[in-house]
């Protein structure tokens, strides 16, 4: 079971990115609004959000480390906690178990673009 | 743009820093100069009610304009709980010294609340422990815990081999004493770990509330330890430290409320 299973959402890769877009935003959202603001404002300033269909994630967590340090994990962690439990995102367990929530992300993107 | 976004964030945390260290430096000097003078404990009670107060004022600030949702709402509220608590215990302290004209007895109403505030600022602590505490190795977290158990152990050792309390309150007394370390070791755990975990981070690299945490640790160690030897020395240089530890959160404040929760004005820029 390499390919990306949905519950519900769509494949394709604007699908696949919309949807990555949207558990980036719950993540950062979860921390408090103002914080949201302010972490998209530097995101923004930075070019990462340049384009709102896409998201280059490592590009995003780059940035987000450079600006946050340690805390870019945890946003990354959470992200990926949203894409499973609220968008239904599963991927190969052997993959899942190994690798980052970075990495993981990226594989969603991949397999919806695929 | 963002090259200088940097350098601009940097420049201010290099000025909070020597701000910091200025304001420490001279809140401080005026303690340790009256130290020993009629003026003392006036000087000195003031002082920590205006170094926390202005922290806790602050945190009310940052409240206002963050609001309690969210993982650093929620934490931030939190902390303002804390901080308030500690007014007001430094204010009992105060009112007994300067009011009154009375030395602080120990056990006192004003412990009830310094305590009161670890439930509040532990919360802070602990939750946001998950957000600067990313990456942190399992092996750290054993050693720096077993380095805080050792700590208690010796530190309650040393408070009962040293204490001199008399009467029914010497139990009550001993027990207040105890429950100090215990709360510190419990704090001083994330506070280590989230120091040694820092550096990184453009608006992360100083943790500001733990290095306060642990500061405080220090200055509580020191009071506890004082207390149960019935205040018989100065106390000025634990005045001094406790201090150092509520700049410490100010700065921490300010730096969160300037950093963290960007202006509109800032935002449409």
């Amino acid at each position: 079971m390499n390919k990306l299973q949905h519950g519900n959402p769509p494949t394709d890769s604007d699908g696949s990115q919309t949807i990555v877009r949207q558990a980036i935003d719950e993540a950062i959202s979860s921390l408090g609004g103002p914080i949201h603001k302010t972490i998209t404002w530097h995101m923004n300033n930075r070019g990462v959000f340049a384009d709102p269909k896409k998201i280059d994630i490592t590009f995003f967590y780059n940035n987000l480390k450079e600006l946050l340090g340690p805390g870019a994990d945890m946003i990354m962690e959470d992200t990926w906690d949203h894409l499973q439990k609220q968008y239904g995102v599963q991927i190969d367990r052997e993959f899942e178990r190994k690798h980052s929530p970075v990495e993981k992300i990226q594989r969603v993107i991949e397999v919806g673009e695929a | 743009m963002e090259q200088q976004a940097y350098l601009e964030i940097k420049k201010q945390r290099k000025n909070l820093i020597l701000g910091l260290i200025a304001t420490i430096a001279v809140i401080n000097l005026v303690v340790f100069l009256t130290a020993g003078s009629d003026i003392e404990y006036f000087i000195s009670d003031l002082s920590r009610i205006g170094t926390i107060g202005a922290a806790a004022v602050l945190s009310l600030i940052v409240i206002r304009r963050q609001g309690v949702t969210g993982l650093f709402g929620k934490a931030y509220a939190m902390l303002a709980a804390g901080l308030i608590l500690w007014v007001i215990a430094e204010s009992i302290w105060g009112y007994y010294e300067l009011a009154l004209g009375t030395e602080t007895p120990f056990p006192s109403i004003a412990d009830a609340f310094w305590l009161a505030a670890y439930g509040p600022i532990g919360y802070h602590i602990f939750s946001t422990s998950k957000f600067f505490g990313r990456g942190i190795k399992k092996s750290t977290v054993i050693v720096v815990s077993v380095g805080a158990v050792l700590f208690s152990y010796f530190y309650l050792q040393a408070i009962i081999d040293v204490s001199t309390l008399e009467g029914t309150d010497a139990l009550f007394g001993v027990g207040i004493s105890i429950a100090y370390p215990v709360f510190d070791a419990i704090v001083l755990v994330p506070a280590i770990l989230m120091i040694a975990n820092a550096g990184r981070g453009q608006l992360t690299s100083i943790p500001w509330i733990f290095v306060a945490m642990l500061v405080l640790v220090s200055a509580d160690s020191l009071l506890g330890l004082s207390a149960v030897v019935d205040f018989a020395g100065q106390t000025f240089h634990i005045t001094m430290i406790y201090n150092a530890s509520y700049l410490c959160f100010m700065a921490g404040l300010l730096w969160y409320n300037k950093q963290f929760i960007i202006s509109e004005k800032q935002l449409v820029k």
